[in-house]
């Protein structure tokens, strides 16, 4: 067997290895590269950045657990910003698990900040996202929203939902979305489109294609796109989080499955070529 | 009367919907339909609850396969519940066991994705023909373009990194949504005259 074929048959557990050891490195030393700012991340800044303190946006949290490596540091900087600001936040969670994961990455920051909830942020909870329930939040955004607030209160006891009688009232809408159907697309049927109201999106790389669409015909005014566009927009605010320290290994990440691929091409390659010779 | 009713209620429901949104008549019959709807989503979630439980109860009876296990789900699902519903989501406990058990299962399946795709990358990424070497080429420039050391070594890969996403990919995605959207259009249609029937089919 020839040096080739014995690669074509490695034990997969060696990459596991190699990768583990590749993206260590720059978590324990990392090389601080620059990172481009692109477009998307720039619209997305200058969206949040023409908001006026007071003004209030409905952040919705529609991704659940197994994307928070890439969305938590998106929510964690777009709330620290929005505070920053004086800008209030109406949290909601359009899929199961979105209410609860939202909450222990704003909680920490509002509590830093000394934010207070119900006067500069609020967790309105878990209620599946449905065309019907966007229409509902139109016509009447208390009984939409009614019963699932995480204190357990109504939303006309607390100073920053009182008023708000339709989801229109919203000054941006920031929708932060790792599922399919994207509830951002949704929102965009229901609300952004024959309300008027903007509609700013955050999501993972894995489903940025599916929203780049929307994006570029300007239907969503900024667009952040996976760990990439977390770093990207905690360096346009100057807010040092946790995504630019993962960047390194990304690209460590990256650099590896080329090579493997690389690597793996020309092992066929020089399989094929020695079977066919012999 | 089990397909005819749900057929009925579809068809009077649909209508009532299509009429008061385009022609403005009756908005709040709209409305009450819409938060019936609201209200149904929340009784599915009982459904689901229901279904789970009978399911896993008929599992534990029978002493079927992993029966064990079905114990141990039921019990955490209702100790879960029963806490969530007692305390609040907020409380310091039913936190905990959130933040404790679903926040870290979850991430550790979507890291393990990495692993996958490392070994993938080597195994099945093969440049087999023309098909796969086109699909290859750009693959190889968006990782090096994404990355911020590919784009440090090679300033050209973040351009046509940014041409390849914000053209090509765009355009094939237009094309996969304005498909789908008609799709989903035409199977509208069919269930509104009745000659598909999804909600009778008894669960096949």
């Amino acid at each position: 067997m020839s040096v080739w074929e014995k690669l074509q048959n490695l034990d997969p557990r060696w990459f596991y290895y190699i990768l583990l050891i590749v993206i260590s490195i720059p978590i324990v030393k990392p090389w601080g590269l620059p990172i481009k700012i692109g477009s998307q991340s720039e619209a997305f800044h200058e969206a949040i950045e023409a908001l006026n303190p007071n003004d209030v946006i409905f952040v919705v949290a529609g991704y659940r657990t197994d994307s928070i490596v890439e969305m938590d540091p998106q929510l964690a900087v777009l709330f620290r910003r929005a505070l920053e600001k004086d800008v209030k936040v109406v949290v909601w969670g359009a899929v199961d698990e979105g209410a609860m994961v939202a909450q222990r990455v704003i909680e920490p920051i509002a509590e830093e900040m000394g934010a207070v909830y119900g006067v500069h942020w609020i967790n309105l909870g878990y209620k599946p996202i449905s065309d019907a329930l966007l229409q509902k939040m139109i016509d009447d955004f208390p009984q939409a929203m009614a019963y699932t607030e995480m204190g357990g209160g109504r939303l006309d006891s607390y100073e920053i939902t009182r008023d708000i009688r339709t989801v229109t009232q919203f000054d941006l809408i920031v929708c932060l979305t790792n599922v399919t159907p994207s509830p951002a697309q949704s929102i965009l049927k229901m609300i952004t489109i024959p309300k008027s109201v903007p509609l700013a999106v955050g999501t993972t790389a894995m489903c940025l294609p599916e929203e780049m669409p929307y994006y570029s015909s300007g239907h969503y005014i900024g667009l952040l796109g996976g760990l990439r566009g977390a770093a990207e927009y905690e360096l346009l605010t100057g807010i040092a989080g946790s995504a630019i320290a993962a960047m390194d290994a990304q690209s460590a990440a990256h650099f590896l499955v080329i090579i493997l691929i690389i690597l793996g091409n020309l092992g066929y390659f020089f399989s094929k070529k020695e079977a066919k010779s012999r | 009367m089990k397909n005819t009713l749900p057929y009925i209620i579809t068809v009077v429901t649909a209508v009532i919907v299509l009429i008061c949104t385009f022609f403005g008549v009756a908005p709040e019959l709209a409305q009450e339909l819409d938060q019936w709807s609201v209200v149904s989503g929340a009784v599915v979630c009982a459904f689901g609850l229901v279904n789970l439980t009978s399911v896993h109860m008929k599992t534990i009876k029978r002493k079927g396969e992993d029966w064990d296990l079905s114990i141990v789900l039921l019990v955490i699902t209702y100790g879960y519940l029963i806490l969530g519903l007692v305390k609040g989501p907020t409380n310091e406990i039913y936190s905990w066991i959130f933040n404790a058990t679903a926040v870290p299962l979850g991430a550790t399946f979507y890291a393990l994705l990495a692993f996958y795709i490392v070994s993938a990358a080597y195994r099945a990424f093969r440049a087999k023909s023309r098909d796969a070497v086109i699909l290859l080429i750009p693959a190889m420039i968006v990782l090096f373009g994404r990355a911020p050391l590919g784009e440090y070594l090679f300033p050209f890969f973040g351009e046509w990194t940014g041409w390849i996403m914000d053209i090509p990919a765009v355009a094939a995605m237009r094309a996969v949504l304005l498909g789908a959207t008609l799709g989903a259009l035409i199977s509208a249609i069919r269930v509104l005259l009745g000659f598909d029937r999804p909600y009778a089919t008894g669960g096949e």
